[in-house]
């Protein structure tokens, strides 16, 4: 049998071999003067223009810049413009470009660059998810029109008279224009570098070009990696010397992992692994807007249209129990529509400073909600309701607590509760017809508590609620600036907590776990989106 | 020889057709369109779904979809990367998959016969039940659940493997994914090994040989190995699928860019025509396999051309 | 000079057979087989294992939750996260509700139950982050995967066994189609279209179920279509086809009997696989709904809190691998003894 155990020796051999030929490839991996950025999801696309989720804005933000910028002290600050000035009336807005801005190709980068980006948003044939963004947060000229394809894309309201001036013209004043247009999706897009690319532009990072801190130097479509190298042609200089690397990592304790392994250097921290960082010198975090509240369909459950029901349901969910011991990672109680140290008035206090202020209406109070809610179902004529609370699945664990706790306080409430794909979830609440109450979660896409109303607007559809007195409001202080403007901003607000048109839930912050050797990381103020440009990593 | 071929190279191009359909029937069912931007108005949705088609009826998009399937194209994706051709998408991905499935599949195979070898060999109580315990594991424990193990334990703690995909390293970094995948493998050809070993072994034809002084290494080649490997084949189809399947979650974990990987998105995110896509490269694949494994067979064993398919 | 002699019978020569007839050796009988069958089933330890190992799971799955003091979906949000304590260990500093936390910043000891002031109630398998049991969770959790068994074997005997049976037996133009029917459904990844399904309907038991209905009993059709076409040829039943028994009687009286052991073995075996995929969809986040558990929404949840709570791993897995052990001892010395 000496030969048989020879045999056997060998088979393990080969094995091992096998084994060795998987794990040679083993070369320097972590080059550590390469950052290692965590996403949580791939990017849906590298085209600015087309950008509309929070994870390609974070993608396509290192490589592009826009006219106005956040700096890392959070201040709004001239970015690819020089300076900017508005006509009296408030309708046209003028951007004067900074000198000798470059693309990553070494040809200049002009005016006529922005008109094409703007346009581009604005052509219902690119599809892109941010056309909301010009139609209805600031309504340029002729926009809604050319939308839906009645007027040509050169019909609308931008223009490049020289190389050097980008004018904008609006339907109506926009005091926040700035703020918006320091979206990625406004960055510039080069006419003759997009034409040449006969349709392939922004598919892999051959066909799309820089005019921020890096280059794209490996992408493919859904892309689980991407990596950047530095831009020599930034507008501001460019004294970083290595590349990044974006890695999408899916599952937070995954992350974690690879965050304590050394091979992720900068990674989101979510829910209970918060637990984990709570005190470590690394953790990061950055107040944001980003908001969970209950989105109500005010069109076809019969309950929900009872005033009283609506109000039972806000008054009976203990938000700050729920956010401290079941969400953690940084999350409070929101008790109003606009959360805390988001928008500042023109007297510099904050807009939301007193978060007890409609405590009335959203405060946690079971027996105000059981009375309000005998009184709806009295006036309804029945004994009890049912509600299809729809929510994403991913956000089971937020959902859960607060169905049991409307079920818990509320006799007769019956919730049939539907989790649904994170899509399909997103889809529901813009189309705002196949709930009856919804767990959203919504960041604004610009610093200014409109971003967080236009929901009620009715005119979106979005959860279908419709008040004529909103609407006139809303209007008038579009046209309106400082106190005044605050003044009705403010009974926007009333109107919508009066009335509970909606369930504001929780108010959270951004965590980042950030490896020694990294500095510079900062979070725009609504949370949409990172500030790239201080973002270093040292070599060691 | 040549009519069975025909016949079965006919018989499973019906089959793809007849897959095709029932993908298409399935994914009418899904609910909602495939636009989910929150903030699109009703205008905006509808002019959409005309450019794409979908204001057409049923039986018109299905034969448009036919007739782009045999040009090759698979269509667009809707929403995880929209406007992108999903063949562009699979162009990088497929290799990957492959690679990493082709591999675990050689791994698991050659780590398999190796145990059931000595499993066969050895019956010693502690090699018998040490065995009984790994095939048990392999074939009851998903693979999911072995790569949740590994990135944990040789992961984190040991930090041997990278716990990422990296492309700067393919093979160092595929390492777990393929660790993870090959433990089925290794577990079901493991024990067909070892029953056929065994069965070889207490065979006339081995004693034989034995007693007419064949070298035990010439035995152990040329009768035993080569006869418990033709049983193998026959499993091979059904790992293959296995694999295929437990790529879904695994590239996702690893954050391997292949098709599971993408396939998983496409899933979480309605993208039905990538979906769609995808089952039917799944599919195909698994047809094509089992055609080729039913040839070698008709190679091997003479009475299928006769016969039929081998039961 | 012979003699032509006549033979003239006798009486004795015909003497009829004793009356006492002699017993058939237990080989010899049909439900001889049947019982010698279970007599070489249990002369395994192992089986008896496997089987004492479901038996005592299906016991707790129908008492397990009321052994706890909680009901399984009672949230308690003040109590949230609650390391494992249990009554008499606690004094000898054994899972007395401490427990160790790994932060990035360094490992520290906590104790939950002394921050909170709890002193009178003992979590033998901790709390979940909302609060809940763990304990009558595991065993609701349980409970459901059994029940998800239990229908993945009504499924598997149902279909997948009146398929391959008829397919087999029947034979000619039917098992053609019948078997090309089988490879369309068995050539689309099972889980594409579980997943596809549980997107169309609501995520839940039934979703599952039906699902195991479309894809879940192609395996048991193999095999049952195998094993008749095996046993179809052998001489009874040859016999009986032309004696002129009913195919009635002939699949059911001659054929099933001796299949049984096979059949019995496959449905062992495609528990776990029923569970698995249970699990699965759970990890995909298609499984079942919320407030309801399962052993796979509670694996999952395990899984997604190894690096802060691992104690919320231990009982859900545990349970998961003995109910797998269980099954595949049980198929093993089914397999051992029908041979």
């Amino acid at each position: 049998m000496k030969a048989v155990k020879k045999m056997i020796s060998l088979g393990i051999l080969t094995a091992f071999i096998m084994m060795i030929m998987t794990g040679c490839g083993a070369s320097d991996t972590q080059n550590s003067a390469e950052l290692n950025f965590q996403l949580s999801n791939s990017p849906s696309t590298i085209d600015a223009q087309e950008v509309a989720d929070t994870t390609s804005a974070m993608v396509v933000k290192f490589f592009t810049s826009t006219l106005y910028e956040y700096n890392s002290n959070r201040e709004l600050v001239p970015g690819l413009a020089e300076s900017y000035d508005v006509s009296s009336d408030g309708l046209t807005v003028t951007y004067h470009l900074k000198d000798d801005l470059k693309w990553s190709n070494a040809k200049p980068l002009t005016a006529d660059d922005f008109v094409c980006a703007f346009q581009r948003i604005a052509d219902p044939a690119t599809k892109s998810g941010a056309i909301y963004l010009i139609t209805d947060c600031c309504m340029i000229a002729n926009s809604a029109k050319i939308s839906i394809g009645e007027l040509p894309v050169s019909e609308l309201g931008v223009s490049a008279p020289d190389k050097k001036t980008f004018v904008i013209k609006l339907e109506q004043p926009c005091p926040y224009i700035n703020s918006l247009i320091s979206l990625t999706c406004f960055s510039p897009c080069s006419r003759e570098f997009f034409n040449s690319c006969s349709g392939s532009y922004a598919s892999s990072a051959d066909t799309m070009l820089s005019c921020g801190a890096y280059v794209m130097d490996r992408y493919e479509p859904l892309a689980s990696q991407i990596h950047l190298s530095p831009n020599k042609y930034y507008y501001k200089g460019n004294d970083i010397t290595s590349g990044v690397n974006l890695q999408v990592v899916g599952d937070a304790q995954q992350a974690m992992m690879c965050y304590e392994t050394g091979m992720l250097d900068v990674i989101r921290i979510t829910g209970e692994l918060a637990d984990l960082a709570k005190d470590d010198t690394h953790l990061k975090v950055f107040s944001t807007a980003q908001i969970y509240r209950l989105d109500i369909n005010h069109s076809t459950n019969k309950a929900l249209k009872n005033l009283n029901i609506r109000k039972a349901l806000a008054k009976s969910i203990d938000r700050q129990s729920i956010a401290a011991n079941v969400i953690r990672s940084g999350y409070s109680a929101l008790e109003r529509v606009v959360p805390e140290k988001f928008y500042t008035q023109t007297d510099g206090k904050d807009f939301a400073a007193d978060q007890k202020q409609y405590e009335d209406q959203m405060g946690y109070d079971t027996s105000a909600a059981a009375n309000y809610w005998s009184k709806g179902l009295k006036e309804l004529g029945t004994d009890s309701a049912e509600l299809e609370f729809v929510y994403a699945s991913s956000q089971s664990k937020v959902a859960e607590p607060i169905a049991k706790q409307l079920e818990d306080n509320l006799k007769g409430l019956k919730l049939k509760l539907t989790p649904l794909p994170d899509k399909e979830w997103l889809r529901r609440i813009s189309l705002g017809d196949q709930y009856d109450i919804i767990l959203a979660s919504w960041v604004p896409d610009f610093v200014d508590p409109t971003a967080l109303f236009t929901t009620c607007l009715g005119t979106g559809n979005n959860n279908l609620y419709f008040n004529e007195q909103f609407n006139e409001l809303y209007n008038k202080s579009q046209s309106l600036s400082g106190a005044q403007r605050d003044e009705i901003l403010h009974q926007l607000e009333s109107i919508i907590l009066d009335d509970a048109a909606l369930i504001p839930l929780f108010n959270g912050e951004q965590r980042y776990l950030v490896a020694d050797g990294v500095s510079g990381l900062q979070v725009t103020p609504t949370g949409v989106e990172i500030v790239i440009s201080g973002l270093r990593k040292e070599r060691k | 020889m040549g009519r069975y071929l025909r016949r079965r190279i006919i018989i499973s191009i019906s089959i793809l057709f007849v897959i095709l359909l029932i993908l298409f029937l399935l994914m009418q069912f899904m609910p909602g369109s495939p636009f989910n931007d929150a903030k699109l108005s009703e205008e905006q949705v509808a002019s959409l779904k005309e450019s794409y088609g979908l204001d057409k009826p049923v039986i018109v998009q299905f034969f448009r979809y036919i007739g782009k399937m045999l040009k090759g194209d698979l269509g667009v994706s809707y929403s995880i990367a929209p406007n992108t051709p999903i063949t562009s998408l699979l162009v990088n991905r497929f290799p990957v998959t492959l690679r990493i499935g082709f591999l675990s599949l050689i791994f698991g195979t050659l780590a398999g016969l190796t145990l059931g070898l000595i499993a066969a060999f050895f019956r010693s109580r502690i090699i018998k039940v040490i065995f009984n315990i790994l095939t048990l594991l392999g074939i009851a424990v998903p693979s999911y659940m072995f790569a949740m193990f590994f990135s944990w334990t040789l992961g984190y703690k040991c930090n041997i493997f990278p716990m990422l995909y990296d492309f700067r390293s393919p093979m160092f970094s595929s390492a777990m994914p393929i660790l993870a995948l090959s433990l089925s493998v290794m577990a079901v050809i493991g024990q067909f090994t070892r029953s056929e070993a065994e069965d070889v072994i207490k065979s006339d034809y081995v004693l034989l040989a034995k007693t007419t002084g064949m070298k035990s290494s010439t035995i152990i080649i040329k009768y035993i190995l080569r006869n418990s490997l033709i049983p193998v084949i026959t499993v091979m189809a059904s790992l293959l699928v296995s694999l295929l399947t437990g790529s879904l979650v695994i590239e996702k974990m690893f954050a391997v860019p292949g098709i599971g990987g993408l396939l998983t998105t496409a899933i979480s995110s309605n993208d039905y025509s990538v979906v769609i896509a995808l089952s039917f490269v799944y599919s195909a694949l698994y047809i094509v396999v089992m055609l080729i494994l039913d040839i070698l067979y008709c190679v091997v064993d003479p009475r299928v051309r006769l016969g039929g398919k081998p039961s | 000079m012979a003699e032509n002699v006549i033979y003239t019978p006798q009486d004795t020569d015909f003497v009829p057979a004793a009356k006492e007839r002699k017993e058939l050796t237990s080989s010899e009988t049909v439900t001889g087989s049947k019982n010698d069958m279970r007599k070489r089933f249990f002369a395994q330890k192992s089986a008896v294992a496997g089987l004492v190992i479901l038996a005592l799971l299906t016991l707790l799955a129908v008492i397990g939750p009321y052994l706890s003091s909680h009901d399984y979906d009672d949230q308690q949000l003040d109590r949230t996260n609650l390391p494992p304590r249990v009554p008499w260990l606690a004094s000898m500093g054994i899972l007395d509700g401490s427990e160790k936390i790994n932060k990035t910043s360094g490992a520290v000891t906590v104790n939950r139950y002394e921050e909170l002031g709890i002193t009178d109630e003992y979590y033998i398998f901790g709390t979940d982050n909302l609060g809940r049991d763990m304990f009558a969770r595991a065993f609701m959790g349980l409970r459901v995967s059994l029940i998800i068994a239990l229908a993945a074997t009504v499924i598997n005997l149902l279909i997948g066994m009146n398929y391959g049976i008829i397919s087999g037996y029947f034979g000619g133009m039917t098992d053609i189609i019948m078997q090309r029917i089988i490879d369309i459904i068995g050539s689309i990844p099972t889980l594409v279209v579980v997943t596809l399904l549980m997107l169309v309907l609501q995520p839940g038991m039934g979703s599952i179920i039906i699902a195991l209905m479309l894809s879940g009993w192609i395996e048991m059709s193999r095999i049952s279509r195998a094993e008749v076409l095996k046993v179809k040829e052998l001489e009874y039943v040859q016999a009986a086809r032309t004696l002129g028994a009913s195919h009635r009687h002939i699949i059911f009286r001659e054929i099933m009997p001796n299949i049984t052991g096979k059949l019995v073995t496959q449905i062992m075996l495609s528990i776990p696989s029923a569970v698995f995929l249970e699990a699965f969809l759970s990890f995909v986040g298609l499984g079942m709904p919320a407030g309801s558990c399962s052993l796979g929404t509670m694996l999952t949840d395990g899984f997604s809190n190894v690096l802060l709570h691992i104690y919320k791993l231990i009982p859900t897995a545990t349970l998961m691998v003995l109910l797998m052990v269980g099954c595949h001892l049980v198929a093993k010395g089914l397999k051992k003894a029908s041979e």
